[in-house]
């Protein structure tokens, strides 16, 4: 690694979705459609939530997929809110999800962009503040005709 | 402190990431999981997934930093859709 370079990315947040199987396609596709690049589900196994819920327990599969999403800070809320409402997280049983702060990342970096991020951005030009002009509005006025008058 | 160093990475390059780290002694606990995934790589095996793994590593946060070049070395951050490594903190210790 003496040659080659890291670049840390960061001001990110991992999400972490636990849902029944088979309901993790929903969730990261809500998250998809708010700006999430993509997400990475494997298999579980929950327990405890079955039990308390007693005879209704049976209803919830013990079998779990796990969500993780890796997000920007500024869409963290967006994305979870869409996870959240498309996962029905709101209904017992349902699953269960977190957030949690990254200290760094580390991902593949083309080199255009790195170059594109080192580079010092040009400092836009200020406008020129335009006048404003007032134009006074024609008022309508609207005639009233007479009513024609019936034939018979 | 202890931190926990996350990888997604191809499939297969878990398993031999753990045999290859867990007789580091910087290295508390080291553990592979085997997923889908929908935007690291490029290739899709079953519609719009592909399988990878994802590799968790917990380590103090004096060591946090090697490890986590290391793991960035091995998995080949170097060339396009060879996956992602991230380090979060944990405020629990391990019993």
């Amino acid at each position: 690694m003496s040659d080659r370079q890291i670049t840390y990315l960061t001001d990110a947040l991992i999400i972490t979705c636990i849902v029944q199987a088979s309901h993790a396609d929903n969730v990261v596709k809500a998250a998809q459609n708010v700006g999430a690049q993509g997400a990475t589900v494997t298999y579980a196994r929950g327990t405890g939530v079955r039990e308390r819920m007693g005879l209704m327990g049976v209803t919830i599969d013990e079998q779990k997929e796990m969500v993780r999403i890796i997000v920007s800070q500024e869409q963290s809320d967006r994305v979870f809110e869409a996870m959240y409402l498309a996962g029905e997280l709101d209904k017992p049983g349902m699953g269960i999800m977190f957030m949690n702060k990254l200290d760094r990342i580390a991902t593949y970096i083309p080199d255009e962009v790195l170059a594109e991020a080192a580079a010092p951005k040009a400092k836009p030009k200020p406008k020129a503040k335009a006048k404003a002009k007032i134009v006074p509005k024609k008022r309508k006025t609207a005639t009233r005709r007479p009513a024609k008058k019936a034939s018979k | 402190m202890i931190t926990e160093i996350g990888a997604f990475m191809h499939k297969g390059e878990g398993l031999r990431l753990m045999n290859e780290l867990h007789g580091d002694d910087k290295i508390l606990g080291i553990y592979v999981e085997a997923g889908r995934t929908e935007d690291l790589f490029a290739f899709r095996e079953f519609g719009s997934a592909s399988e990878n793994d994802i590799l968790t590593i917990l380590v103090e946060a004096r060591h946090a930093t090697k490890i986590f070049d290391l793991v960035c070395g091995k998995i080949g951050l170097d060339k396009p859709q060879s996956g992602m490594v991230f380090q979060m903190p944990l405020h629990m210790q391990p019993a």
